[in-house]
């Protein structure tokens, strides 16, 4: 018979955790030194305002701080938690700064523990990926499942129609006959062309973008990757306990795992060869601990151990291009009712990852290593860390195209010189411009030139490969352009784009068409488009019409009219039907002009469609074309 | 066109067209269209902030001031226009300095017979700061002076307006100044002048002076330049 000894006392703080942790990284402008300065441009009175002196709307409101990130979360609460004391007799109100000095005697919840055990902490930030592959992997395997039945289907038909046809040796086209009756039979019924022509989800059909898949996936895995798993384990078991999870084809954190097998071996060797199970020591129960304060303890059993929420810790840390992270100063909050926090020290383009944490101050009993008296020891536990954040400092807010855009003519250089402003950008990271010319509205734009002003200490790639012969390097911003190419007989199509810091451009500037008027001695221009146009579709804002409105005809004298819309009805998905045909119960009227161009003599009439329809048969039309008969279109003359 | 904030009057907006608007209205080719507008502030008298403070000066501006009628007469339809900035946290704005050939006490001497020409320079200086922003500095300039008097030698008016002021829209110099403020170079010269213009355009004390102004406006900065030119009949 084997005997078991009692096991160890595990020793364990639960204390509530931060819920909430979000964050929200806000650009507010540019500064040359924004990817290497991680003081954040900010006023020195600013930096040293603590944390408390930070309201809500304090950096919102403020111009002057260049790049932040905004976290939030919400307040701790303490009710509902174990019976203890609630009055605390420490008042912290005139201790500044008490975490922050205190911070190298803070016990996080997880390692508060006796010896003789290992607290550990997980946390899979890829775990949505590893879950999207698992589904996908599953998704794929049903749908090719799916699909060998279909085939399959459809390979007993076709074998059945060849059968059918060698059976009754018809000609091709009777065949061709026969296949058309085998189609139209109640197998495949005309309803169903009709229904496919209106609503394919009525066929049972449904179409998916796999792009939009993967977004919904991924937000569907999103949370996942937050959980965090917190386990204690004797040291006497360690390492066997972790190994098996590491070797675990679907342990999720097997990963996580692997690089700490080593040092868990040697904690479980050397646990087990200090062992000494038929004896008990007082370290298995005895907890030190040190303290921010002691104080006198009553002499009576009056006092109960007591707790008070005194403020936060976020950590920070900042992710190396290698993954690895590395710790930055954290973040003290010295106020348990704030509910948000604003760092500001901050490079743009880095990734941070933030965490939080809630500091508590636990007041109870203990024994004083000196005088062996009981006395009320005071010590801090921060909670167990939000999930992690990860911040990435990037804005991808493209920047306005050039406004006031003007050519003029230079009387000296006898070219036109293009001329455009800053447009408003509270951003103020425009950093390029680039002139474009076309010959007509039928070519694209060409680049002529890029004015590149970058001041950045680390200039970003830009996202478009300019010609480096079209690229001009200013140490100040040209808001001109001479185009000494322009003949006096030319006529160009001119534009500007602006380009930010980080690459993003704009979309065209306003078009003008120039020419030169030799009467005048200067040049002409017309408007050809409004700014706007996005780079691919230069046309997009034509100031012209994109076709003629007339019909030309000669030699007739009757015109037949048929209804005949490419669509009937249009229903918004999950609403109602669009008004997309005007009709008479719309009051709406088709107007169509004869002209006679001989004599200068026009005539108007009026088409106007008449819907029949009833709110039973609106509902039918939806999969059926042949209520076609129910519109009635009538000419007034 | 004027627009009027008064709950008590029906107006909201006031807006008539131009000379210039209704000249290219009536080329109904399709080419007229609004693209973009101007704010000004012609009405406001800011001094009135300098007397009463901000608090009290602003109400007083905003409660006393009254708004102009819209005008078709785009020469006094806005004087002082509005620009826009992105940079909230600017404090000071640049401003035109003029150097050059015979320029005495903001006063530039010319002749009609000899010294025809004067080269002069405007350029983009601040006050009390280490440089221009990049959105103020100027890449054009428009000068606008008499028609009948003086020119800008080799280049050809953008405009002449009904009361024979011609303005030129001319391109910075390629040189900046330590502050990044740009400048930019014209010679003026005098047109050729009748002895009965100078009759009839010659100061009430010498009829062989006629006095003229000249406005040098920033495109970028708004910020501008007004300076005299004196015409001698006998230099």
């Amino acid at each position: 018979m084997t005997v078991s000894y009692p096991s160890r006392p595990v020793v364990a703080v639960d204390t509530p955790e931060v819920r909430n942790f979000n964050f929200e990284f806000v650009y507010k402008f540019f500064t040359p030194d924004e990817r290497v300065n991680e003081e954040g441009s900010v006023a020195p009175d600013i930096l040293k305002k603590g944390s408390l002196n930070f309201d809500a709307g304090f950096l919102d409101k403020n111009n002057d701080i260049a790049r932040y990130v905004k976290m939030s979360w919400t307040q701790v609460s303490l009710a509902g938690d174990f019976s203890i004391g609630t009055e605390f007799s420490a008042n912290l109100s005139s201790r500044n700064e008490f975490i922050r000095v205190n911070q190298n005697k803070i016990y996080r919840e997880e390692e508060f523990s006796n010896s003789g055990f290992t607290g550990m902490e997980f946390q899979d930030t890829g775990l949505d990926g590893k879950m999207y592959l698992l589904a996908s992997g599953s998704l794929a395997k049903r749908l090719n499942s799916k699909n060998i039945q279909t085939a399959r289907a459809i390979n007993d038909q076709l074998e059945f129609l060849a059968d059918s046809i060698d059976t009754n040796k018809v000609s091709l086209l009777d065949a061709a006959k026969y296949l058309a009756g085998e189609i139209s039979s109640e197998d495949l019924p005309n309803q169903a062309i009709i229904d496919s022509l209106t609503d394919l989800g009525l066929s049972g059909a449904k179409f998916y973008d796999n792009d939009q898949i993967k977004e919904r996936i991924d937000s569907t895995f999103e949370k996942l990757k937050r959980v965090k798993t917190r386990i204690r384990i004797n040291n006497k078991i360690l390492n066997t306990s972790l190994t098996t999870s590491a070797t675990d084809p679907l342990g999720i954190f097997s990963d996580e795992i692997g690089p700490l097998l080593v040092k868990a071996s040697e904690i479980q060797g050397e646990e087990i060869s200090r062992s000494k199970p038929e004896s008990i020591q007082e370290s298995e129960f005895d907890i030190v601990v040190d303290p921010v304060y002691q104080r006198t303890s009553p002499k009576d059993t009056s006092f109960l151990p007591t707790r008070k929420h005194i403020g936060y810790i976020i950590d920070k840390f900042e992710r190396a291009e290698n993954g690895t992270l590395i710790k930055k100063s954290p973040i003290f909050i010295e106020n348990s009712n704030t509910t948000s926090a604003f760092d500001i020290k901050i490079a743009y383009g880095s990734v941070y990852v933030y965490q939080i944490r809630a500091i508590y101050l636990l007041e109870f009993q203990t024994f004083s290593d000196d005088s062996e008296d009981m006395v009320v020891s005071a010590i801090m536990v921060s909670s167990a860390a939000s999930p992690r954040l990860v911040a990435e400092c990037v804005e991808t807010v493209p920047p306005p195209p050039p406004q006031d855009v003007d050519i003029i003519w230079d009387s000296i250089e006898k070219a036109p010189v293009v001329m455009w402003n800053f447009p408003v950008n509270r951003q103020r990271d425009i950093k390029k411009f680039q002139v474009f010319r076309r010959s007509n509205i039928n070519e694209p734009f060409f680049l002529h030139r890029e004015f590149d002003f970058d001041d950045s200490v680390e200039p970003t790639d830009s996202l478009e490969r300019v010609n480096i012969n079209l690229t001009t390097r200013l140490k100040s911003p040209q808001n001109f352009w001479i185009d000494k190419s322009f003949k006096k007989d030319s006529s160009y199509i001119y534009t500007v784009c602006s380009v930010d810091a980080h690459g993003l451009t704009s979309n065209y500037g306003i078009q003008f068409e120039v020419k030169f008027d030799r009467f005048k001695n200067n040049i002409v221009k017309k408007l050809i488009s409004n700014s706007g146009a996005p780079k691919p579709y230069p046309n997009m804002y034509l100031n012209a019409d994109a076709f003629v409105d007339t019909i030309k005809d000669s030699n007739h004298t009757r015109m037949k009219i048929y209804f005949d819309p490419e669509y009937l009805s249009v229903i918004r998905e999950g609403s109602k039907e669009e008004p997309f045909i005007g009709t008479k119960q719309k009051n709406t009227v088709y107007k169509m002009q004869f002209i006679n161009v001989d004599f200068q003599q026009s005539e108007v009439l009026d088409i106007i469609i008449n819907d029949l329809r009833t709110t039973k048969t609106k509902s039918l039309f939806k999969s059926s074309l042949d209520k076609i008969s129910n519109f009635k279109a009538y000419i007034k003359k | 066109m004027g627009f009027l904030d008064h709950t008590t009057n029906n107006i909201i907006l006031d807006a008539v067209l131009t000379d210039g608007g209704r000249r290219a209205l009536s080329r109904n080719d399709g080419s007229f269209s609004f693209v973009k507008f101007a704010l000004g502030d012609d009405e406001v008298d800011y001094t009135t902030i300098q007397k009463f403070g901000r608090v009290v000066g602003k109400e007083k501006i905003e409660k006393n001031t009254p708004v102009f009628e819209a005008l078709t007469n785009q020469n006094f339809g806005q004087k002082f226009r509005n620009i826009s900035v992105s940079n909230p946290n600017l404090v000071r704005l640049p401003i035109l300095s003029l150097t050059g050939e015979g320029l005495t006490d903001n006063i530039v001497s010319l002749g009609a017979t000899t010294t025809k020409t004067a080269t002069l320079t405007t350029t983009q200086t601040i006050q009390d700061e280490d440089s221009v922003d990049v959105e103020l500095r100027d890449q054009g300039f428009e000068i606008s002076l008499n028609n009948d008097f003086l020119q800008l030698q080799g280049q050809v008016p953008d405009l002449i307006d009904g009361t024979k002021v011609a303005t030129y829209l001319v391109r910075r110099d390629s040189i900046e100044t330590s502050v990044g403020g740009s400048r930019v170079t014209f010679t003026l010269e005098v047109r050729s002048i009748s002895s009965s213009q100078f009759t009839v355009f010659g100061t009430s004390s010498n009829k062989n002076l006629i006095r003229t102004f000249i406005k040098v406006r920033g495109v970028q900065s708004g910020a501008v330049k007004e300076f005299e030119v004196q015409i001698n009949k006998n230099n």
